[in-house]
């Protein structure tokens, strides 16, 4: 399942770049884009992803640290109590959108 | 076009405004119109302030109900008396100090043909796009013998507020030994696990203040959600005193005696002191009234921008609606929210919509330190309907695992603070 999506985010800025030149009704744009995703996350996480009590706070995070744990997540190889569940259609481009748009979110509170 | 697509881009917007822990670029600058938002719970208020902070240049106004909004989820917590009503209650003043236009003077009607909202004051407003996100009714003719004032004796609590506090109060007098009835709808209904967190925290608080009494759920089918997990835990937790009778063992409700505080079944009668009465439950009349559920009693919409399949440019999110196989949680309506903003943001661009990943959690607690979840990931598929993913989602893990149900009765809490602070939080 991962393998067949890996592509996607290759087509996204072609697919963003069709969608917008037919800007029509019908036209969907491919790909995930990190901004939907992190809507879902900041449910939990915190407005901005600034984290909620024992919920980790992601914004400023380094983004390969927040890569490795959602790449930990998804693979199975890091325990989690849910996010397991959450991470399992993400692609490596989707892990690498979503922690690069948390990570560029401003520095973590000291 | 400023439109996050790609993670150069991604960095170039949030960078710019490195400091803020917010998304301080807006993403459709070029965005313009009026959307009205009727409803300011879980999905409207979620839909209204993320607007506002993905495209200032659409002016939106909020239709509420009352100048605060007392939320249902953690309202098992007022009604167990570990919470009170004043913590699970918000005002819309964060959402008026970003420019959300927040009326409180609800909507009355609907004319999709003429895009206009008729107010309770009477005033009209009209609009480029409606979001519609009005939750529920109960279906009171589909209980038999009653009406809506049966919930002054025996109350539904399934909207949060003054229901609560009865339901509360009258748990709280309850005779020694007495017992509560818990009568759930058959499916669909708001908050699928919402009665059995319910049993949960009323038996919590039961058997620290009336350790003989009993719960009794009544139910209008055979499985619940999580139920393996909550049987589990009432068992180690409140041994013997939470019952569950499936629709199969009692063959529905035949009688409800208000007075005597009885309610007969096919197959069965059933006494208490308490009972908790949860009608079935349809889309909010102003949704079937302008003609949003078709010939059902729930909305169908596009699961890519949650645009009717009955009316254009209304959009309908939450509990009202049918959203493939998201649950009608707080949290699906607040996600349909955020994500329904998004998508008006690039219609109103002349864009097209994306593909997003959608999520949902749901964490219920069977006791303060014992949580449970049920969680899924939704994408809509080629025929627009927002389904399930394989290999995502599902419960806790069963079996026992104390420090588990501790870390996850932590994460309700912090859930319930993130949602309610990105939603109504200064």
């Amino acid at each position: 399942m991962i393998d067949h999506r890996r592509n996607r985010f290759v087509c996204m800025a072609l697919g963003a770049g069709l969608a917008l030149a037919t800007g029509g009704s019908g036209a969907v744009a491919e790909g995930v884009p990190s901004t939907i995703t992190a809507e879902s996350c900041t449910t939990c996480h915190g407005p901005g992803g600034i984290g909620s009590g024992a919920i980790p706070r992601l914004a400023g995070e380094p983004a390969a640290d927040l890569s490795a744990a959602l790449t930990g997540f998804r693979d199975g190889t890091r325990e989690s109590t849910i996010m397991s569940r959450l991470t399992g259609p993400l692609t490596d481009e989707d892990i690498a959108g979503i922690a690069d748009y948390f990570s560029s979110l401003g520095a973590p509170a000291q | 076009m400023t439109r996050d697509l790609t993670r150069r881009q991604a960095i170039g917007i949030t960078g710019a405004a490195l400091g803020s822990p917010f998304l301080a670029a807006p993403l459709y600058a070029q965005s313009s119109g009026h959307v009205v938002v009727i409803g300011g719970g879980f999905g409207g208020a979620s839909a209204a302030r993320t607007l506002r902070r993905v495209a200032p240049g659409i002016s939106v106004t909020l239709l509420v109900d009352a100048a605060e909004f007392t939320t249902c989820p953690f309202s098992n917590l007022v009604i167990g008396g570990l919470r009170d009503i004043s913590d699970i209650r918000f005002s819309y003043d964060a959402l008026r100090s970003e420019g959300v236009d927040v009326r409180v003077d609800p909507a009355t009607a609907l004319d999709p043909a003429a895009r206009e909202v008729v107010l309770q004051s009477g005033d009209r407003l009209s609009y480029d796009r409606a979001i519609v996100s009005p939750g529920i009714d109960f279906r009171w003719d589909a209980l038999p013998g009653v009406s809506a004032d049966v919930a002054e004796t025996l109350p539904h609590a399934w909207k949060a507020g003054a229901q609560t506090l009865l339901l509360r109060d009258q748990i709280q007098a309850m005779p020694e030994g007495g017992t509560v009835i818990i009568a759930p709808p058959d499916n669909p209904f708001r908050c699928p696990p919402g009665p059995y967190e319910r049993a949960s925290l009323i038996a919590h608080y039961l058997s620290q203040h009336n350790p003989t009494a009993k719960v009794l759920i009544v139910d209008g089918k055979d499985k619940f959600s999580k139920q393996g997990l909550f049987m589990a835990g009432w068992q180690a937790l409140y041994p013997g005193m939470i019952s569950f009778i499936p629709f199969a063992e009692h063959g529905g409700l035949k009688e409800i005696d208000a007075g005597a505080k009885r309610i007969d079944t096919y197959f069965e009668s059933f006494s208490a002191d308490v009972i908790n009465l949860i009608p079935p439950q349809s889309a909010a009349s102003i949704a079937l009234e302008a003609g949003l559920t078709g010939t059902g009693m729930w909305c169908e919409i596009d699961g890519l921008t949650f645009e009717s399949r009955e009316a254009e440019n209304v959009h309908v999110i939450g509990d009202a609606a049918i959203v493939g196989d998201m649950p009608k949680s707080g949290f699906s309506a607040a996600t349909q929210g955020k994500v329904c903003a998004h998508a008006i943001a690039t219609l109103l661009a002349g864009n097209a919509p994306e593909r997003g990943y959608l999520m949902n959690t749901c964490y219920s607690l069977v006791a303060p330190d014992y949580g449970i979840s049920v969680a899924g990931v939704y994408q809509s598929d080629d025929d627009n309907r927002l389904s399930s993913l394989p290999g995502t989602g599902g419960t806790s893990e069963a079996g026992d695992h104390p420090q588990l149900r501790r870390d996850e009765a932590d994460y309700a809490r912090g859930w319930y603070a993130s949602i309610t602070q990105e939603l109504f939080g200064a």
